[in-house]
């Protein structure tokens, strides 16, 4: 269900997750809430700011949990942890909201509205997260086929007599590139989803080092499958 | 006694001549039957599928690629301090 249509924008991509609209509703330029800061305001000022950051966290919450139900790509151990996550999110946040529009000193709508980002993080930690979980439950997928594609090729060339050093080695760069894609992923989307508000506060890369090693990993994905296919046009 | 004897004892091997015993006689003396052919099918690779498994796995990757960008746009978002 998650096809990408290739002339999508990144955002549209974010289907895979089901997450376009919930990145959608996490708009990629700056917002009213950022800055200037609220908190440098009046009371009510703070308050209807914190109040539109948490709609429009609700509503990418929401969005995105739909998503979740809907995945191919996620294992089922995956989808229930995100599920759970984003569930505690909407309604820890539902609760924030509440606490927020009752405040009637400034010191406790700054430390409510703080709160919003530095306790729920769902921008920088629970989309995020999910999403990395999925790239990683998407590539780990793939591989068995793509294992099995590539001693199905090994052998097709055996007995075809068209091998030569060039296809050889083609195939040996597919099954090298496979061995590190299993390296990068191995363990990857359960260290994803262990992330929490807590250690992104601590260390704001703790999410982007995983996403490295991802991305590394999907290039050795398409590499592998490039691999495939050249071995696969000269057996045909 | 012994002419009947004789005669009881080729009536015998008469028998025993017509029965399994001469087929399997018989069939001693036959030139050998060559062997049956046994013929290992080896089933042609199925370029296709694998082609189809290759398919498979680079929409995987592309969707994976689409996960990273749009994680990355999410974190990204300027108003998560």
């Amino acid at each position: 269900m998650f096809r990408t249509i290739a002339a999508a924008t990144a955002i549209t991509v974010a289907c895979g997750l089901g997450a376009a609209p919930a990145l959608a509703a996490a708009p990629s330029t700056p917002v009213a809430d950022a800055t200037p800061s609220p908190v440098d305001k009046g009371l009510d000022a703070i308050k209807a700011a914190g109040a539109n950051a948490i709609d429009r966290r609700l509503t990418s919450l929401n969005t995105a949990m739909g998503s979740v139900n809907n995945s191919t790509r996620l294992t089922d151990s995956d989808k229930q942890t995100i599920l759970g996550t984003l569930t505690t999110d909407v309604s820890g946040l539902t609760t924030l909201k509440s606490t927020l529009a009752a405040d009637t000193t400034l010191a406790a709508a700054k430390s409510d509205y703080q709160a919003i980002f530095t306790t729920y993080r769902v921008y920088a930690v629970a989309i995020p997260q999910s999403l990395e979980a999925a790239a990683a439950d998407a590539i780990t997928g793939a591989m068995p086929k793509l294992q099995d594609a590539s001693q199905r090729l090994s052998d097709a060339l055996a007995k075809s007599g068209k091998s030569t050093p060039e296809l050889q080695s083609t195939l040996d760069d597919l099954n090298a590139k496979l061995a590190d894609a299993q390296s990068l992923t191995d363990g990857l989307s359960a260290a994803a989803l262990a992330v929490t508000p807590s250690a992104y506060n601590a260390d704001h890369t703790v999410l982007s080092q995983l996403r490295t090693k991802l991305v590394q990993a999907a290039q050795d994905l398409r590499a592998a499958v490039q691999d495939g296919r050249t071995v696969l046009e000269a057996l045909r | 006694m012994r002419r009947v004897a004789l005669l009881a004892a080729a009536g015998i091997l008469a028998a025993v001549a017509l029965t399994g015993c001469g087929r399997l006689a018989h069939d001693t003396v036959a030139p050998p039957q060559p062997a049956p052919t046994v013929t290992t099918v080896v089933p042609a690779p199925d370029l296709g599928q694998i082609g189809s498994d290759l398919d498979g796995a680079a929409s995987a990757g592309s969707e994976a690629d689409g996960f990273l960008t749009s994680a990355s746009q999410a974190a990204a978002t300027p108003d998560e301090p």
